[in-house]
């Protein structure tokens, strides 16, 4: 049904300002809650004494039809009804108030009400929720009869993104469910995790081209359906581009750092910790306007870190703020500026940032844009299979949440992408060996080099926040504890626990599992890293 | 028909057992629909829990030895009625009938026209099961000749049993009246109940009504049309309250008929105001809330109140309310049964949750602070009059309306 809320009166007087007879028209069709006859009559008496609150006059004569959007029932059983009325107010959705237009051309026509969505009504809750997005391609049949593209904030088609912590949605605060998780675990139940399994390829949005309308030879007409070729799960055998596949590929253990570039013009600060860095890590990540804060511009920042530190960049690039074309312009002039990496990341959703206003764009999802980029690497072609002269060569990357619950719905999304050809993982961080072991075993048949993510705590209250705020982090207790105890102590003392701890952590990580190195994360404290890395061993032998 | 001074007298109980006068053979205990008279297993002492006690005077016309009083539709007072109404009918027919069965007298007389009997006088009491045999036996003494007993039926008593002993109680009298002589048709007992309709050319099909109803009495079967199962179906209107069609009648409390009567009320705000110097208010009550100024035969007029009384919370339609702010009224009390009293099933939580809603909307047109709930209960003598003065006082605190 079209669920709809109603208007407040003042808004309502307004638009009726400068007519006196109106004809409140209800509508007993598929809005939702129904405004019929006896809302009708209520918004009658109601607007008419709002009028007189305002010294306004109106008369309100309320009546309903069957359904306002269609022409010939507006026409036959409205007509006889609309001779004295000088304006109608129409309680139906927008369609209804435009159909009333359009028959009564000389009726200024005003809505009750603002149009929402296509829902379900949840009666035991009192509530309405958000079921299609009317796209165009139903894709239900595939997804457990959940849709992604409305259930999902993204509107992913290769969910879920790393946002989702215990099957609930960065989105919206923790409240939502994450479609990607119910449809896992539908498919799950029903033995069709062949259909989670599979790649969709980038939606062809054309589909859904405003405005839209269905003739009758339109209903017959067939579409044709493009499918990706599902490569093998065992990895890629691929070339190295750059210093961290080629020192991956060569089989030494590697490290990567990560900067961030904040809201500001001045990279001194970003430029200094990359040199920090040099000589410890085998290439530094360059974030890609981090949680959805607006900060400065990711592909500027990889190349003068390139250029200034001489330490080689991961370009993350994020779906939230780029559609197909922006997203190829800046691949193109990534590299033209001598990028060797690429993190193919979906992004943090738009609402959990500094500019929660803005609207998303997610075009393509993470897999979408690795399948992109494996056309522009390999055959020098766009989504569209344009030729691109002179195409670039990068490795690419991808995120994994190791802590992700359920770990097999995330290690059958990391399959996903991994068939369509990526070179290295990168992932969110651990905190124990265990921790570490157990992803490693479950990703392990991918034969994806993986670098697993390593933060250490820059000071106690940072340790506080991350434990609170920042989902789907599991910080051991006795770690907790013992870092606490040396805060008692100093600063210092904190800080040194951690050298000792994360120093330890990397040793056995490094001897006990089948990673390929680790990503290390100290954003504005980078001068640790070193000291952590030396004191672990791992690069010594 | 209520003996009480004009004097203020709320939370005054309206039944009281006289234990001087109690003979201690516990009826009273065993009667109570409602488990509020406990009796001591070794001194048979009858204790009543006021709080548990719904008012619907069964314990008081079971008892022999008289002991136990209650303030409502006493013997003296009742017959006095009966008297009058005799006279003003030109009639010897007289009708007792249940609040819960709800007929108007619309339907009282298409009845009589059924037993070819005309015009009657009539008695609505909140309960058939709570007249005392003497009060039949004093009706033919005063002249008499028929008598019409409309109980509600057995399953739909809002006095659980109260029906089936007020019943029982009705045949033993015309059994004694035929051993007496009388005529075997002296007394009739004919039953009856409220009940919803649905009128499925208006229906739209949304469903409101069978998710509302607490009867599971309505279902979407044919699709896009509620279907009512009259045996399932209360009478408490809930249903006719939310229907966003008015496609739902209830015998008795349609949409149209209150409507008139809020407007003929409303003709009278000015007077109202004028002769109490008062806000004039509209008080849409559940008819188990209060019992004497909600008897049909009242003019339904308490000082500056108009009286309507509706067969459960449940039935509070938000069009009435509005209507009533709209044609002039300054103030609109609903009065609903305590929390887990309601005679039906939730109505008063219903009604709650409307009004509710109800108040933001009128919150745009100042009126919300002049819509208010309170529970009342006839358990308390006046208690409905009280809570309207007190209304009366809120509103007088409130700067002027502004509307209508």
């Amino acid at each position: 049904m079209i669920v709809t809320k109603e208007k407040s009166l003042a808004e309502i007087s307004s638009m009726l300002a400068f007519h006196k007879k109106i004809l409140v028209v209800g509508c007993d069709g598929c809005t939702t809650p129904p405004r019929g006859l006896r809302e009708a009559k209520a918004f009658a008496m109601l607007i008419e004494m709002n009028g007189k609150l305002q010294n306004k006059e109106f008369t309100c004569r309320p009546t309903t039809m069957g359904k306002q959007c269609d022409n010939y029932e507006v026409r036959t059983t409205l007509g006889p009804q609309t001779q004295d009325a000088q304006a109608m107010l129409s309680l139906a959705c927008g369609v209804g108030v435009q159909t009333l237009a359009e028959v009564f051309p000389n009726i200024p026509t005003y809505p009750a009400q603002d149009t929402i969505f296509l829902g379900s009504q949840d009666r035991d809750n009192a509530a309405m929720h958000e079921r299609c997005r009317a796209c165009g391609e139903c894709l239900l049949g595939e997804t457990g009869s959940v849709c992604p593209i409305t259930r999902c904030a993204k509107g992913l088609l290769n969910g879920p993104c790393g946002g989702q912590v215990k099957g609930k949605c960065e989105a919206g605060g923790w409240k939502n469910d994450c479609a990607w998780i119910l449809i896992y675990n539908r498919l799950k139940e029903r033995s069709e995790l062949d259909f989670y399994k599979k790649f969709r390829i980038p939606k062809d949005y054309r589909i859904s081209e405003h405005p839209r309308s269905l003739s009758a030879e339109a209903l017959i007409e067939k579409k044709p359906t493009a499918e990706a070729k599902a490569g093998s799960p065992e990895g890629r055998k691929g070339e190295a581009y750059g210093e961290l596949m080629k020192q991956i590929k060569e089989g030494r253990f590697v490290f990567t750092g990560e900067l961030e570039p904040m809201k500001t013009t001045d990279l001194k600060e970003v430029i200094e910790s990359a040199k920090i860095l040099k000589g410890h890590v085998a290439a530094i990540n360059v974030t890609d306007n981090p949680t959805a804060f607006g900060f400065f511009n990711g592909l500027v920042s990889s190349y003068l870190v390139q250029q200034e530190s001489g330490v080689e960049a991961v370009f993350q690039i994020t779906t939230r703020d780029r559609n197909r074309i922006a997203l190829l312009s800046d691949v193109l002039a990534a590299g033209t500026l001598g990028i060797k990496n690429i993190l193919a990341i979906t992004g943090d959703y738009t609402t959990v940032g500094d500019m929660p206003q803005g609207k998303p764009v997610f075009d393509l999802d993470s897999a979408t844009l690795v399948y992109m980029l494996r056309k522009v690497i390999d055959e020098g072609l766009d989504l569209n299979g344009n030729k691109i002269e002179h195409p670039p060569k990068f490795n690419i990357g991808i995120g994994a949440s190791p802590n992700a619950d359920p770990l097999e719905a995330e290690v059958l999304k990391i399959e996903r992408k991994v068939r369509l050809g990526v070179d290295f993982i990168q992932t969110q961080c651990v905190y124990s060996l265990e921790q570490a072991e157990c992803f490693m075993e479950a990703v392990s048949y991918l034969k994806t080099p993986t670098l697993l993510g390593i933060a250490p705590f820059k000071s106690q209250a940072m340790m506080d926040w991350m434990i609170k705020f920042v989902p789907g982090i599991k910080v051991p207790p006795e770690l907790e504890q013992r870092l606490r105890k040396a805060r008692e102590r100093s600063k210092e003392a904190f800080l040194e626990e951690n050298t000792e701890f994360f120093s330890e952590l990397i040793h056995e990580i490094h001897d006990e599992t089948s990673v390929a190195g680790l990503h290390l994360m100290a954003v504005g404290f980078e001068w640790i890293l070193p000291k952590i890395i030396e004191k672990s061993g791992v690069l010594r032998g | 028909m209520t003996e009480h001074s004009s004097q203020d007298t709320h939370m005054q109980p309206s039944v009281r057992i006289d234990a001087d006068h109690c003979g201690r053979c516990t009826v009273c205990s065993s009667v109570c629909p409602f488990d509020a008279i406990s009796a001591d297993v070794s001194t048979a002492e009858v204790k009543l829990d006021i709080e548990k006690c719904q008012v619907c005077g069964i314990c008081s016309s079971a008892c022999p030895a008289s002991a136990i009083e209650t303030v409502y539709y006493n013997v003296d007072p009742l017959l006095k009625h009966v008297d009058r109404q005799m006279r003003e009918k030109c009639s010897d027919t007289l009708v007792l009938t249940c609040r819960g069965s709800g007929p108007s007298q619309k339907v009282i007389t298409s009845q009589l026209e059924k037993m070819q009997l005309g015009d009657a006088a009539s008695v609505i009491l909140p309960c058939v099961g709570r007249v005392p045999p003497e009060l039949l036996l004093e009706t033919l003494k005063m002249g008499i000749r028929k008598l019409v007993a409309m109980p509600c039926e057995d399953e739909y008593c809002r006095f659980k049993d109260g029906s089936m002993i007020g019943t029982r109680r009705l045949l033993l009298v015309r059994a004694t009246l035929n051993q007496l002589g009388f005529e075997p048709d002296t007394l009739t007992v004919s039953k009856r109940s409220i009940k919803a309709h649905v009128d499925s050319s208006r229906c739209i099909g949304c469903g409101n009504c069978g998710y509302t109803c607490s009867y599971g009495a309505i279902t979407m079967a044919v699709p896009k049309v509620a279907e009512l199962n009259p045996e399932a179906c209360s009478g408490c209107g809930a249903c006719t309250a939310v229907c966003p069609a008015l496609a739902i009648t209830l015998d008795g409390f349609d949409y149209e008929s209150i409507s008139q009567t809020i407007h003929d009320y409303s003709l009278l705000v000015p007077k109202i105001r004028q002769k109490t110097k008062k806000s004039a208010i509209l008080v849409l009550s559940c008819q188990w809330g209060e019992f004497s100024d909600l008897d049909p035969d009242q003019e339904g007029l308490v000082e500056n109140a108009a009286l309507i009384g509706l067969p459960c919370a449940g039935r509070v339609d938000d069009l009435h309310v509005l209507e009533a702010f709209h044609l002039g009224f300054d103030g609109v009390l609903i009065g609903a049964c305590d929390k887990d009293q309601c005679k039906l099933k939730e109505g008063n939580g219903k009604a709650e949750q409307r009004i509710g809603s109800l108040k933001k909307l009128l919150a745009e047109v100042n009126l919300d602070e002049r819509l208010e709930m309170c529970s009342v209960s006839p358990r308390n003598v006046n208690d409905l009059n009280h809570k309207i003065r007190l209304f009366t006082e809120r509103l007088n605190q409130l700067p002027a309306k502004g509307v209508a």
